[in-house]
């Protein structure tokens, strides 16, 4: 590009409509048409002003030249949109850098401040001996709240955790699940699973899910179906959970791993409009899991897995590597670069 | 615009080939071509400046044959010729010309797509993008000039950098929000 011979000042005139004479649009309109320097050009100064539009940064006189002249075509109010989203976003996440750094400082400030509780307490030496055992009791219920109780809900995932710490049962990714490798041999059952953990999950979530239900227990008893590859009872129970929590990008994710695991076993059954419809479902769930929470390691890793079983080679390469920028260090990245390598070897004319 | 039935294929290779015989080099130039007749009605003030594009180049085609062996010259320039031609009959015969559609009711539904869209795309972006324009953006004339000597760019480099994400971005944005009404309105769509 050679701005020194292509004059801004011009070509905004010419998009706000202060060009009127044929003399004066003639010499453009040719250059636009013949000069790609020149047309790209155009197009920043397009952006320049619709910036400074959205910014509320251009004159009395411009504005209404903006409005009644540039905002003629859909194409151009769509691109005002567009940077009003734009200015939006930066706001908001100027907003949060803020509140981030306010935060840290209040809590910095706290941690200077004395607390006073004794002078808080009733004067009178009996009254304050009881005042002070209520307070140790209830200190006390609390600290066992909050550290010590389980719930039954919370028992059953920790149990169901413990019960495949050492291998996974499927190939996706579950949402709360630490790092374990998937079993050596193929057409092998056997996951070393932790019988006794396995059990109590199941005790423990099966009562969860019958005394307290809601989007929490179905979504843990559903994790355990996964595992136990009762793929149709996972989603129906993701399903429920999501009908009463229909944001939560975790249960997207997890129905996606429970549909995938789904598609994958129709494939090898040969039923491959099964597989396919329960592949694109998948797709689905990962898609707006990734809406909700864009770098959730989870979804963004099944998702890669999906397209990679659906034959779509381009796309599950390009989310493998988004995968590896959001997670460059832990053991799912191992597993991440080796299906990249085995879908680049397979096709040497992608990536 | 009842030519349009009268351009056959034969007339619409023809012109590509006198855009250049070189096929895929000819749809290049066709489509660039296109896209700035499109800028220039747009910007004499033409709502429907993609129709009136169209209508330009379907003239050309009509008579491309006999244009094509006496003209000397880049094409585009009597392609700009038409587009004079169709500018003053418009002004003469001005037509009626919708008024753009108003605003949805669901105004702010339509913001939190876009912006959920939007982050979902910044998201898809090299490692960076995402800060860059967004500090960009936020950004007042000073600031911008800070930041591009921090990055070791001119600011004009760094206006370039950011329109060149935009336009990566615009489209994704589109597609996105397209889907997401489209899954609103209840209508199936598979993704394979």
């Amino acid at each position: 590009m050679s701005p020194d011979v292509v004059d801004p000042n011009k070509l905004r005139q010419y998009l706000l409509g202060a060009l009127t004479e044929e003399e004066q649009l003639a010499p453009i309109e040719e250059r636009l048409l013949v000069d790609d320097d020149f047309f790209e050009e155009l197009q920043l100064v397009k952006d320049d002003l619709i910036d400074e539009y959205v910014k509320d940064e251009l004159t009395a006189n411009d504005r209404q030249h903006f409005e009644q002249h540039f905002l003629t075509t859909s194409e151009r109010r769509e691109h005002v949109r567009h940077a009003q989203s734009l200015a939006r976003c930066a706001h908001k996440s100027l907003q949060k850098a803020k509140q981030s750094s306010e935060k840290k400082d209040l809590k910095d400030s706290n941690r200077t401040r004395p607390f006073f509780l004794w002078t808080w307490l009733p004067q009178t030496p009996s009254l304050r001996f009881v005042t002070i055992l209520i307070l140790v009791a209830g200190v006390g219920s609390l600290v066992w709240r909050v550290f010590l109780y389980r719930s039954d809900l919370q028992q059953g995932q920790l149990a169901l955790k413990t019960a495949y710490r050492l291998r996974r049962p499927v190939e996706a990714r579950v949402s709360g699940f630490d790092y374990a490798p998937l079993p050596n041999t193929r057409g092998n059952n056997e996951t070393t699973v932790d019988e006794l953990s396995r059990q109590r999950a199941q005790r423990f979530l099966l009562n969860a899910e019958k005394d307290q239900p809601g989007a929490e227990s179905y979504h843990a008893l559903g994790l355990f179906y996964l595992t136990e590859k009762k793929f149709d009872e996972a989603v129906e129970l993701f399903r429920r959970a999501l009908e009463l929590n229909p944001n939560n990008p975790y249960i997207h994710s997890d129905l996606g791993a429970a549909l995938l695991e789904k598609g994958k076993l129709y494939k090898l059954n040969g039923e491959d409009g099964k597989s396919l419809e329960a592949f694109a479902e998948s797709l689905e769930h990962l898609n707006r899991a990734l809406t909700l929470n864009s770098h959730l390691p989870e979804a963004l890793f099944n998702r890669a897995l999906c397209r990679e079983y659906m034959g779509q080679q381009q796309a599950a390469v390009e989310d493998w590597r988004q995968y590896l920028e959001n997670d460059p260090q832990s053991r799912w990245t191992d597993e991440a670069r080796q299906h990249l390598k085995q879908i680049e070897s397979q096709t040497p004319e992608i990536g | 615009m009842g030519q349009k039935s009268m351009i056959d294929q034969t007339a619409f290779e023809r012109l590509l080939f006198w855009l250049n015989p070189d096929r895929d080099k000819a749809a290049e130039k066709y489509e660039a071509v296109r896209h700035r007749l499109v800028e220039i009605f747009a910007s004499r003030g033409f709502p429907d400046a993609e129709l009136l594009a169209d209508d330009t180049i379907d003239r050309v085609t009509l008579k491309v044959e006999k244009i094509m062996e006496g003209w000397v010259g880049d094409p585009a320039y009597y392609f700009l010729g038409v587009a004079r031609k169709v500018i003053l009959e418009r002004k003469r015969f001005p037509s009626v010309v919708l008024p753009p559609p108003p605003p949805d009711d669901d105004e702010q539904e339509r913001r939190e797509r876009e912006d959920q869209c939007l982050e979902r795309c910044l998201a898809l972006r090299p490692q960076g993008d995402r800060e860059l324009i967004l500090e960009y953006v936020d950004g007042n004339k000073k600031q911008r000039q800070e930041q591009a000597d921090r990055l070791g760019i001119t600011p004009n480099a760094l206006r370039i950098r950011i329109y060149q994400i935009k336009k990566a971005i615009r489209p994704c944005v589109k597609q996105c929000c397209n889907e997401d009404a489209l899954q609103r309105n209840h209508m199936p769509q598979l993704v394979i």
